[in-house]
């Protein structure tokens, strides 16, 4: 902090001859003032001063977006104002955020997704769509790294030396699988037709684009010169196909731009964006045909291209990649209880049962269109055998089953396992961990990592020096440095005290009742998650931009910062005002320009597509 | 005519649990016979979490004068009986690795010497690690390249979270071959055994060079219309392919060293569930690698920074080693923190007695090696970068540098001995990261 108001100092120094004409102080607007004006505007003590981030003769260097993120991360996370100053409305708090978000710079070419490559996953359905065969890579391909969440984000895909022969490796086994199935091998290699004839609308599929006539005509010369070399046809064969599955106009996804405004995607790329955000391989037959005349550059032919993609399995193929790596799903499968207290997880099938179980809700969102706000709160779930009698719900055949909850106990994510469980240790919960998901996930407003030195509570949850859990918790909470961040966080967390570590309801827990009354930072009183789901609810906004947000993310494949604030409150406004539906998100989303566009920063910028 | 039998008592016994290895035993009978002229190599194995700094170290009174008068303390207790072997380095730091919270902060620069940039993806800057850099470097002395210039080794997969705002990909990297390149590491034995010896297949492919013609044509296409960021990556992929192709020519080159283990069985598939088995695997492969030359360059991160891996196999050690790693002073965590800390110490051994008893020219491979183990911070309490658990082996860093407890002046660069490991691998090189003189 000190270091950013030295050079804030310097800056104001350098500056102050220049704006002497007009008070920097009065650039701040009125809310600001109205709402930090006592601590940060014109700050003596020099902690945090916003005139700063307002003077428009400020130089807007990596110190001033730090202090910016910083500002806007405490107004979202409620962290400031304090709490025993005044609390600013919803709607005012929003504007604030929305007033210091538009204060970031952002330059060509800075939100420019780096090429992205095909992750495991969609190397697979991508093979098995090519060419309508099964195939899985197994460790032949490494796991793909994660940035802001999801896999397939171009910054963190590098092509190392290894990596490259993985391929090579995995590219020679699907080339002779694929050579040894005559349905598979008549893609490319038919009795009935040449190799001149079948090899371009094969390139094309394959590399997801119209294709050059010399890309074609190139590797007919390659194929001509093995034949001459005297080579068998089937070793040949075997050649080209690996040569097309390592090439890096497969691998890679590269974008760009329309040929006359680059800042546009072009038809094919944005068929390719939606393909692999929604179903995670390439374009289909009939997308790929709106691609190629061009239409899908119109939002109505795009959105309903989104909304068929989406439906893939119920919409089950879309959740199970999407909402597992948004909300962190698959952590439920390695998520460990303590077996003498829990003996519940000797029962293999639990923990991927609890997955399976949150896929389908969430899948159920998507391909029914229901309020993407049921995520909080719904009165269905999906339950097989194992989970019923978990649960204590009716018994049901097996398989999955739909049911309808009667009173409010469940219903929504936070009554999940797979929610309740990854948030727990081995021997307790953890209303920390419950309230740091809810915020990170649901609310997208992740608290910052505590301090050091922070100090931690007991791993198991029996009473200690005749303290509970949430005594000693609370204790900690008086510290100074911890209550700005556990004041919500820890609320949160204690409204599902209900649900134990492996997800079942109690109504108490050693023997005494359990305490799940907590109080939000606006002095809000909650008891139990049904009152915690009301609350939610109450944070509509912030829920749907939550998932715009992440949904952009995977989409897009670059991290959503300030800059990219005000398009993604425009999808908020507008699924907000079709009663939060799935289908008004995915249409605001795949139409905005943060979806459609290549560079939104680009001096070529013109609108794209019509309606 | 020396003895190719690897000594079986290597892989039968060791410190502590050891699995009998067939497959690495009837294999290594089989090999031609060691080298003439051994070549200079290096590992060097990196253990996540720190250690725990009160049961590492030597105390001053158990520190003699002569080589192999010290007294190993908690932790270094499974080295007993190679006090002679093995020096413990300390007072040694990564300056650069001071500013950065958290764990990846600190592994992802300790090898590189140079400072992370904190990004949780875009233009991810690190420096290069000093195996690449001995890698890129010409080679006087060696002029026939290995088939694999280097192994980069793990046992985890990249984890999914960012931590303080670092990449993933900080986490779960140590060897660099650029700024922005981490070197993927393999982390499946199989892999790492059929990359080494399933040459076969590529060998005396015919159409390997129209393959890989097409490829270079198809990225050269692409290239020209990308924007800067995007270059970079497919020069990436270009540098990829021709690594690739040098391999591949290699391959079609070299003899048979490798022909007769190919119909042997390999390694089963997949990660080993048994953390101990992939251990030993990975410790089997380190050694047969450089028994047959295959490569002289070893990067191995035992887990990645962060890692919760329950040790209950090691007594009293049931739990989240991470969670451990903070211990707040309380002995009833510092107790398996300092057992987690003394299990990593035995691998470091057992590797040792493995490159002991494959004997090679007038020696054994550990006479003709450059060993290290490493963790990039010392106290996970308080991820203390200051006075890092090192420990060094192997005849090639000279006998003088071996069998003592050397201390170096607080905060002494560690790349001093990057630099020390450089010169001795015949890499002309005068500095490495803040290290302008060498240690040893």
């Amino acid at each position: 902090m000190r270091s950013v108001s030295v050079v804030r100092l310097i800056a104001t120094l350098l500056l102050v001859p220049v704006l002497r004409a007009q008070d920097p102080a009065s650039a701040v607007p009125e809310l600001a003032q109205k709402l930090c004006g006592e601590c940060h505007v014109e700050d003596t003590d020099g902690d945090f001063d916003l005139v700063f981030l307002f003077d428009p003769g400020v130089i807007k260097n990596g110190e001033y977006t730090e202090q910016l993120h910083l500002a806007v991360q405490r107004l979202r996370s409620r962290t400031m104002p304090p709490p025993d100053e005044l609390q600013p409305a919803d709607a005012e708090r929003r504007e604030l955020t929305a007033a210091l978000a538009q204060l970031m710079p952002s330059q060509p070419g800075e939100r420019v997704a780096t090429v992205r490559r095909l992750t495991r996953r969609q190397y697979e359905l991508t093979v098995q769509d090519l060419f309508g065969v099964q195939w899985r890579a197994h460790d032949l391909l490494p796991e793909d790294a994660f940035a802001h969440g999801f896999v397939g984000q171009g910054d963190v895909q590098n092509m190392s030396p290894l990596l490259l022969e993985k391929y090579h490796d995995a590219a020679s086994e699907v080339a002779k699988l694929v050579l040894a199935d005559d349905k598979a091998r008549r893609v490319l290699f038919a009795e009935d037709r040449a190799l001149a004839e079948t090899l371009p609308q094969f390139l094309a599929a394959a590399f997801r684009r119209p294709v050059q006539n010399e890309e074609v005509t190139e590797r007919l010369a390659d194929v001509a010169a093995m034949q001459n070399q005297g080579l068998p046809a089937a070793q040949v064969e075997h050649a080209l196909l690996r040569g097309i599955l390592v090439s890096p106009s497969f691998l890679l996804r590269p974008e760009f731009g329309q040929e006359d405004a680059p800042a546009q995607l072009s038809a094919h790329e944005l068929a390719v964006r939606l393909s692999y955000m929604l179903a995670s391989t390439t374009p289909d037959a009939s997308l790929t045909a709106s691609a190629n005349d061009n239409s899908l550059l119109r939002h109505d032919v795009l959105i309903e291209h989104a909304q068929r993609l989406v439906q893939l399995k119920e919409g089950r193929a879309f959740a199970g990649d999407f909402a597992s790596q948004w909300l962190g799903l698959k952590q439920v499968l390695t998520a460990t209880a303590d077996f003498r207290r829990y003996p519940q997880i000797w029962k293999h099938s639990l923990r991927p049962s609890f997955l399976q179980e949150a896929v389908r809700f969430f899948a159920a969102i998507v391909s029914e269109d229901r309020s993407v706000l049921e995520l909080i709160d719904a009165d269905y779930t999906f339950v097989n055998p194992v989970l019923a009698s978990h649960y204590g719900l009716a018994k049901v055949k097996s398989g999955f089953h739909r049911v309808t909850l009667e009173g409010k106990r469940r219903g929504g994510i936070l009554g999940m396992g797979a929610m309740l469980m990854t948030s727990s240790y081995p021997l307790r919960t953890s209303p920390v961990k419950r309230g740091q998901w809810i915020l990170t996930k649901l609310l997208d407003s992740p608290p910052p990592p505590p301090p050091p030195g922070a100090g931690e509570l007991p791993k198991d949850d029996k009473p200690k020096d005749n303290l509970t859990l949430r005594q000693q918790l609370e204790e900690h909470r008086k510290r100074r440095s911890c209550a700005g961040c556990h004041a919500e966080m820890d609320a949160l967390g204690f409204a599902l005290e209900n649900y134990d570590v492996v997800g079942r309801w109690r109504d108490s827990m050693h023997k005494l009742p359990v305490d799940a009354k907590a109080e939000l930072p606006d002095g809000t009183e909650i008891d139990g998650p049904v009152a915690l789901k009301r609350e939610l609810r109450k944070r509509g906004d912030d829920i749907v931009r939550a998932m715009a947000k992440n949904l952009l993310v995977h989409g897009v494949g670059r991290d959503m910062g300030l800059a990219d604030e005000a398009e993604i409150a425009k999808i908020v406004a507008a699924t907000r005002a079709k009663g939060d539906r799935f289908s008004a998100l995915l249409a605001a989303v795949v139409t905005s320009p943060l979806f459609t566009m290549r560079d939104i920063d680009a001096a070529d910028t013109r609108p794209g597509g019509g309606e | 005519m020396i003895d190719p039998m690897i000594g079986r008592r290597a892989f039968l016994c060791g410190t502590g649990v050891t699995f009998a290895l067939p497959w690495l035993e009837t294999l290594a009978a089989r090999l031609p016979a060691p080298l003439r002229t051994p070549p200079k190599r290096m590992a060097i194995m990196v253990t996540p979490n720190g250690m725990l700094p009160s049961a590492w170290h030597v105390k001053k009174d158990k520190i003699g004068k002569a080589r192999g008068e010290w007294q190993p303390s908690f932790t270094l207790a499974p080295l007993a009986d190679r006090r002679r072997d093995v020096s413990v380095l300390t007072g040694l730091a990564n300056r650069q690795s001071f500013q950065g919270d958290g764990h990846y902060a600190k592994v992802a620069p300790l090898l590189t010497g140079k400072k992370i940039r904190r990004t949780g993806g875009r233009d991810l800057r690190n420096g290069i690690s000093l195996d690449q850099v001995a890698v890129q470097a010409p080679r006087e002395q060696n002029k026939s390249a290995t088939l694999l210039p280097s192994l980069e080794l793990g046992c985890d997969p990249i984890y999914p979270v960012e931590d303080m705002g670092y990449s993933t990909v900080y986490g779960g990297h140590i060897a660099w071959s650029a700024a922005d390149r981490p070197m993927l590491k393999e982390i499946v034995p199989q892999n790492v055994f059929d990359r080494m010896f399933r040459r076969h297949e590529a060998q005396n492919d015919p159409t390997r060079k129209s393959v890989l013609d097409a490829v270079r044509r198809d990225a050269k296409r692409l290239s020209q219309r990308l924007s800067a960021r995007d270059r970079r990556k497919l020069d990436e992929y270009e540098d990829a392919v021709r690594s690739l192709e040098l391999r591949l020519e290699e391959v079609g080159k070299e003899g048979d060293a490798g022909s007769a283990l190919r119909k042997e069985q390999r390694p089963e598939s997949g990660r080993p569930r048994d953390y101990r088995v992939h251990m030993s695997l990975m410790l089997d492969l380190i050694t047969l690698a450089f028994r047959t030359d295959t490569t002289r360059i070893v990067t191995f991160l035992t887990g990645n920074e962060v890692s919760g891996r329950n040790f209950s196999f090691v007594d009293g050690c049931a739990g989240n080693f991470h969670e451990f790693s903070h211990h707040q002073g309380k002995k009833e965590k510092q107790e398996p923190y300092r057992r987690i800390n003394r299990w990593h110490v035995e691998q470091f051994g057992a590797l040792l007695e493995r490159l002991a008893a494959v004997e090679e020219d007038d020696g054994t491979l550990l006479d003709h090696s450059m060993l290290v183990m490493a963790a990039a911070m010392s106290d996970g309490n308080k991820h203390s970068p200051h006075n890092l658990p090192v420990l060094i082996a192997g005849g090639q860093f000279g006998d003088e540098a071996l069998g003592r407890v050397m201390r170096s002046r607080r905060d002494t660069p560690l790349c001093r001995l990057w630099l020390s490991m450089l010169q001795r691998m015949g890499v002309p090189a005068e500095q490495f990261g803040d290290a302008t003189e060498p240690l040893l």
